[in-house]
């Protein structure tokens, strides 16, 4: 929409350039402010979690937007995979903490309903050289809000309240294992020098990874499962268990979670 | 208050650092700038900026209860400072962050006593 007003349909470097740093700059100044300013601990914390959800799932998400082809990101400063690393961070700042601690009231779903229409609709189409949006990028933010932003909100809600106990430790799970099992490795194989196409991508191996990685991921869902189930917590210390869990897989190892992380 | 606080030298000096760091780095992005390479420009908010306000609320953090807490807080702002210093390895140092914790660990318990407090005396208030 505002791509019309633009000479060339693009906006000028300067003006990218200043996007780019006001997605990560707004919101870690935000999150500073409004962590500082609460004075509640307890939403500090559901604020922390909502980052901690967000940074796993909007990376995985915006690989599927990648490779969907509903955009892709021009540029390549800080890119991680095809995304730029300081817009994922600023992303989680701004659909974790920043809009939870500032309207910790309003459901998720409005909150977010009203971003995509009042932001997205006229903006996101209009980003180049930033961002490329293709014909489809409305099903692709829509799809982001869904598996990241929305249940962050709803994370970082029902901690604060101290509610639904078993959809914030499902909620922690799923975050935790995108975060330990998609960015991190991301991270450190961009590190070492390599990328994920370097990996091989045969069937048997395929397979054989399966086989390992289902009873080690069933297994350490087990120990969250029963920290919310016989402890009343979840597994992260800020959010502990009020009982000592000492039955099921915990009979056998102290700390399955991590345990099974580092096998993976 | 009663606790554990750096010494102010201590403080001066890693501020000192960082500022001189932040505008050699901004200095370097603004000559990149002008031969057409935006790359340093974009980097600046997550390699410079968002260090220095992490190292800046760490080092404004009331005293720690315990003496490897303060330590563990000014390894955490030295190797900040490091990664504004290097660039070209920040991902790697910010991957190896944890490293700093076992190497205070390792300052705590393996060191001789008779270096260990003489560090600590001059960095500790």
């Amino acid at each position: 929409m505002i791509a019309s007003y633009l000479p060339n349909g693009a906006w000028p470097e300067p003006a990218v350039w200043a996007l780019r740093w006001a997605l990560f700059l707004g919101p870690l100044a935000g999150a500073g402010w409004l962590m500082k300013r609460e004075g509640d601990d307890r939403r500090r914390i559901a604020a922390l979690f909502a980052l901690l959800y967000g940074m796993g799932t909007i990376f995985v998400a915006h690989q599927v937007a990648l490779a969907a082809g509903w955009w892709h990101y021009g540029g390549g400063a800080l890119m991680l995979a095809g995304m730029p690393f300081d817009i994922l961070l600023g992303g989680a700042l701004l659909f974790g903490p920043v809009l939870f601690l500032a309207a910790p009231q309003t459901n998720p779903v409005l909150l977010a309903g009203s971003i995509v229409v009042c932001l997205h609709a006229p903006l996101f189409s209009s980003l180049r050289p930033f961002v490329h949006a293709g014909s489809d990028w409305l099903t692709g933010v829509l799809f982001v809000f869904l598996i990241a932003h929305i249940p962050a909100l709803f994370l970082a809600r029902w901690t604060a309240e101290n509610r639904r106990l078993g959809a914030r430790v499902t909620l922690l799970a799923f975050g935790y294992g995108w975060l330990a099992f998609a960015l991190l490795p991301t991270l450190i194989t961009r590190a070492m020098g390599g990328s994920w196409s370097d990996v091989p991508r045969t069937p048997w191996i395929l397979v054989t990874a399966a086989i390992v990685a289902a009873p080690l991921l069933l297994l350490g869902a087990t120990g969250a499962h029963l920290f919310a189930l016989r402890g009343g917590g979840t597994p992260i210390p800020l959010d502990p268990t009020v009982r000592l869990v000492r039955g099921g897989i915990y009979a056998y190892i102290r700390n399955p979670m991590q345990t099974c992380t580092a096998a993976l | 208050m009663s606790g554990f606080r750096p010494q102010q030298w201590v403080v001066r000096a890693i501020f000192g650092t960082l500022a001189a760091l932040g505008l050699l780095r901004v200095a370097v992005a603004l000559h990149a700038l002008q031969m057409g390479e935006e790359t340093a420009l974009l980097t600046l908010p997550l390699g410079v900026i968002f260090p220095v306000v992490l190292v800046a609320a760490l080092l404004r953090m009331p005293p720690t209860r315990t003496r490897e807490g303060l330590l563990m807080r000014l390894a955490t702002a030295a190797h900040l400072t490091l990664i504004v210093a290097v660039p070209s390895l920040a991902l790697p140092l910010a991957l190896g962050l944890p490293v700093v914790f076992l190497l205070v660990e390792l300052f705590e318990t393996r060191i001789p006593p008779t270096w260990r407090d003489r560090v600590v005396r001059a960095v500790l208030a």
